[in-house]
């Protein structure tokens, strides 16, 4: 780990941490501001992040910056319709001097995992990540094996109308805090990218602004922001609204509901607002409940997005 | 119950569930009816029913719809072919039955259940167009709470437990007592017949307009009630209380009958005590009312007196029970002049019957002297020879008066009175059958006397010229205990009177007269309860005679503002949680900021429409910005300080709106 940059932090500290961090990833990534503030926040509130979009626009891109400026261990596992849990997990291997198994842990081991186009691979692989997501840990032959802290994986997906992909259940999507769309760049800086160096070796440039530790220390600050009996009754004005809307086949979980209230509270913290305002839950909405509510009928929005989108414009603000 | 069809069960679609409470709920709703609608209807209903619960479990489909409009359209032919009608009491209520078990055949969605459940609470409620008995009312609550129960639960859509459900039942009922009561008191009662009660096909008990020997013995049999009276004060003693029914004159030798020329009015004059009392005629034939021999006083509104002295209700039928307030005296004056038809009408006879009464008479008149004397020679025959006052008189001839005076000699109060008229007529005193009632069995626990049919009883009135119309009751020369004590003592021990053995069981007799009391309770106070009644509630609050069309107004209004007050309650009560001192001081921003031409969405965060109208109204910007902090410090931050609660109002004060 680099020592240049500061280890202890103060109240006043995470705010230019994460302005460096999101500096550094804009830099990479152009015009992704929001997104790239919300692939933060997610990590913050400990949740995974999904990113659904078609191939090329630099989701790979955006999980390595984000490795390298976090300075986390990094793997990426290519999803296939082949792959084995094993493959993801590891695999107990016999070593003949100790006449014992051995357990070589896998990919699933690092800090950062980028799980690429994860609807490519069968769900019994599927799910061998998703339960280590969940438990962040891993049993194998009955040994429980604990995974690295901070563990945060992104998932990529390529939407689903694409030929042979196994699009990933309700129930296992629900495990992924939030659900973002990277999409095309506009025209000027779709011009710098054009121009500018190669999008690889600028991420090999990178320094990590910020230690493991840090982001440990910032996870921890993030169920500690102030939530207001108002902010409370917003957040589950909207709860009640999707449980209650007969436009979605149901509503979203208490664990979502959770999930929105950390993710608002992790973009209050990055924003270094005092305590988390309605402005910062509708941020995250889309992300937190986009992908969980499936529409009904025809009536209802259709894309995550737009349920996203929807149901913000629904629920008034007390 | 097999296994198989237990688990059948625990499959049913939640419709399903909810069905056999439904058609539970109608079947008790329908069973009041059972006595008076015809059996082919209930039957229909009921195989309705099952055939409905077999599809639910057997999950076969509906039957179709033009088999469903073919047996809906048969069921109502049939109503119509068995009462010629679809109008009146029994032809509706045989048709709601039907057409509810035919509604139960289409039912597929929760509406239908609710309408099932809508047409049970009619049929059962018009049970009450039958009989409004004290005993029918627990039946009615309950089923109406299961049937309430059943509603709340069909429109449930998480599980509601029975025990749940009929709790809240109780609790709605209990809450909406008080309304009930307001209005079934100040409801206003309509005057005329058009919420009367239509009247009645079936044949009810009691006098005839016709008298047969045997007919008021048969009578005699029946213990049903046929009227009740209160008297205020005293009432008068056992011989005096003859109450008063059908005059009958026409005679053809063996039958007795009325004649439905009006006679001419006359004047009744009171000689002594006046009795003021109260009677409660039970639902019968005709619109009789049976006053106290002779009546002097009553509504002339509600009744009207014929000119041989009866009194009739002024309506078709007393279909449902009835009170009527009446002054009668027992001791009068009729007029003393006697019209020469009506004389000669009250002195007929048919020609070669009864001969040998009229022999008889005509004898023991010419010995007599004068009419007192031949009317207490006549008596006093009875008295002494050999006649015996009986409930189980023999069968008589067509000289029906010949055959009892000179060869069965065993007679009711009917053939007395009737041999004693015809005898009467025979010596040229004009004279008349009079049928009614006679006694009645006081009770104790609610002071008031009790009429049965048992109690019927017929006499003769006589014409005496300087006295006027005269009653002569034979059966007081033959059975004096029959006048005093009732038919119980005057009907021999050996022969078989039916319930006085029961009446003689003094722990018995009680009970019955304490139910009868609470009948009469109910009857009086709560079915009875009219536009007297509600008349007499009204003056307490010094509001005299008032019409009920102001009345109606007047509840409605009352009604309006009783749930304006309510909604308005419920409103605060559950008024929005954003009462809070620092929402309010935001709306009074938001509604600034509105008039400043920059409304609020509904969905905008305060950050996001502050800027917003910063934008808008560059002008403010600086003041926008401060309320903007203060506020969401306030509203979201952590421990705002009360000051800046007075800062914001202080700032949103200062907004130039």
């Amino acid at each position: 780990m680099n020592s240049a940059i500061p280890t202890l932090i103060t109240q006043a500290d995470p705010l230019e941490l994460i302005t460096a961090t999101t500096a550094q990833l804009n830099r990479v990534i152009l015009g992704k501001e929001h997104q790239v503030r919300l692939c933060i926040s997610c990590l913050l509130a400990r949740g995974h992040l999904l990113i659904e979009d078609i191939p090329g626009v630099g989701k790979t891109t955006l999980a390595h910056a984000l490795a390298e400026s976090l300075g986390l261990s990094y793997q990426r596992i290519q999803f296939t319709s082949d792959l084995l849990p094993a493959d993801i997990i590891g695999v107990s291997v016999f070593d003949r001097e100790t006449s014992t198994f051995q357990f070589h842990k896998g990919p699933v081991f690092s800090q950062l995992v980028l799980a690429d186009e994860v609807n490519r691979a069968t769900p019994k692989a599927q799910s061998a990540l998703l339960e280590a997501m969940e438990e962040h840990q891993v049993t194998v032959d009955g040994a429980t094996y604990p995974l690295a802290a901070p563990f945060f994986v992104i998932a990529t997906q390529n939407p689903v109308y694409q030929i042979g992909t196994y699009p990933l259940p309700e129930s296992q999507l629900d495990r992924f805090l939030m659900r973002i769309e990277l999409g095309y760049p506009d025209p000027t800086l779709e011009r710098q990218l054009l121009l500018g160096q190669d999008r690889r070796d600028l991420v090999a440039t990178l320094a990590p602004t910020l230690s493991p530790q840090q982001l440990l220390l910032m996870q921890t600050m993030v169920p500690k922001v102030h939530v207001s009996d108002a902010l409370l009754d917003y957040v589950q004005a909207i709860v009640r609204y999707t449980r209650e809307s007969p436009l979605f086949e149901s509503g979203i979980s208490p664990r979502a509901s959770i999930g929105l209230l950390r993710a608002a509270q992790a973009w209050a913290l990055i924003h270094g607002h005092q305590g988390v305002v309605p402005e910062d839950v509708q941020a995250v909405l889309a992300g937190v409940v986009g992908h969980r509510l499936k529409p009904r009928d025809d009536s209802a929005p259709k894309t995550p997005t737009e349920v996203g989108q929807f149901v913000l414009k629904e629920v008034p603000v007390p | 119950m097999s296994v198989a069809l237990t688990a059948r069960l625990e499959q049913l679609t939640p419709l399903g569930k909810r069905l056999p409470w439904v058609t539970a709920g109608l079947a008790l709703s329908v069973l009041p009816h059972a006595t008076h609608i015809p059996i082919w209807t209930l039957l229909i209903a009921a195989i309705a029913a099952a055939i409905r619960l077999v599809i639910e479990v057997k999950r076969w489909p509906l039957p179709p719809k033009w088999i469903r409009s073919a047996i809906a359209f048969g069921a109502l032919i049939g109503v119509l072919l068995n009462f010629r009608t679809l109008n009146g009491i029994d032809a509706g209520t045989s048709l709601l039955i039907v057409m509810a078990g035919m509604k139960l055949l289409e039912t597929h969605s929760i509406r239908d259940l609710t309408v099932v459940v809508f047409l049970s609470y009619f049929a059962l409620f018009a049970a009450f167009l039958y009989n409004q008995n004290i005993v029918l009312l627990p039946y009615m609550i309950v089923t109406a709470w299961l049937l309430t129960a059943t509603l709340m639960r069909i429109h449930q859509t998480e599980a509601m437990s029975v025990r749940e459900a009929a709790g809240t039942t109780a609790k709605m009922f209990l809450q909406a007592l008080p309304l009930a009561v307001l209005l079934f008191l100040f409801f206003p009662r309509l005057p005329g017949q058009f919420w009367a009660v239509p009247p009645r096909e079936k044949a009810l008990s009691g006098l005839s307009e016709e008298m047969t020997p045997g007919d008021v013995s048969e009578l005699s049999l029946s213990s049903a009630i046929a009227f009740r009276v209160k008297f205020e004060g005293d009432p008068p003693p056992a011989r005096e209380r003859y109450w008063r029914g059908p005059v009958l004159h026409q005679f053809d030798g063996r039958t007795w009958r009325r004649v439905g020329t009006p006679f001419s009015q006359q004047e009744i004059v009171s000689s002594g005590a006046t009795y003021r009392y109260r009677i409660s005629i039970e639902p019968q034939e005709y619109n009789w009312v049976f006053p106290l021999d002779m009546v002097t006083g009553w509504n002339r509104d509600r009744a009207f007196r014929t000119g041989d002295f009866q009194l009739f209700a002024r309506q078709q039928q007393i279909a449902v029970l009835t009170s009527f307030d009446l002054e009668s005296s027992p001791t009068y004056v009729t007029a003393t002049e006697l019209h020469r038809d009506l004389r000669h009408f009250d002195t007929a006879l048919p020609a070669n019957r009864n001969v040998r009464t009229v022999a008889l008479a005509r004898q023991m008149r010419a010995s007599a002297g004068s009419d007192e004397a031949f009317i207490q020679s006549v008596l006093t025959k009875f008295a002494s020879e050999e006649f015996y006052y009986t409930l189980q008189p023999p069968a008589l001839d067509l000289n029906a008066v010949d055959d009892f005076l000179f060869n069965t000699k065993l007679g009711f109060c009917e053939h007395f009175a009737s041999a004693f008229t015809v005898m009467a007529r025979a010596a040229g005193i004009p004279a008349r059958v009079v049928t009614g009632y006679q006694g009645g069995e006081y009770n104790p626990m609610g002071d008031y006397f009790i009429v049965r049919q048992s109690d019927a009883h017929a006499w003769s009135e006589v014409w005496l010229d300087g006295r006027g119309w005269q009653r002569i009751d034979p059966t007081a020369a033959i059975a004096p205990q029959r006048i005093e004590r009732g038919l119980d003592a005057a009907i021999a021990a050996s022969e078989d009177v039916p319930g006085r053995a029961l009446r003689q069981n003094a722990a018995l007799s009680k009970l019955r007269m304490a139910w009868d009391a609470a009948n009469t309770f109910w009857n009086d106070q709560v079915v009875q309860f009219g536009t007297a009644q509600q008349g007499w509630l009204l003056a307490k609050f010094n509001i005299d005679h008032p019409r009920w069309e102001y009345l109606g107004v007047a509840m409605i209004l009352a009604l309006l503002g009783f749930f304006a007050v309510l909604s308005a309650y419920l409103a605060w009560r559950f008024r929005p949680r954003s009462r809070d001192p620092v929402a309010h001081v935001y709306e009074q921003l938001c509604r600034k900021l509105a008039k400043l031409g920059v409304p609020r969405l509904p969905h905008e965060g305060p950050n996001d429409y502050v800027a917003r109208a910063a934008e808008a109204r560059p002008e403010l910007a600086a003041q926008l910005a401060e309320v903007r902090s203060v506020y969401v410090g306030l509203r979201y931050g952590p421990a705002p300080l009360p000051t800046q609660l007075s800062r914001l109002k202080f700032l949103v004060n200062q907004l130039q709106a």
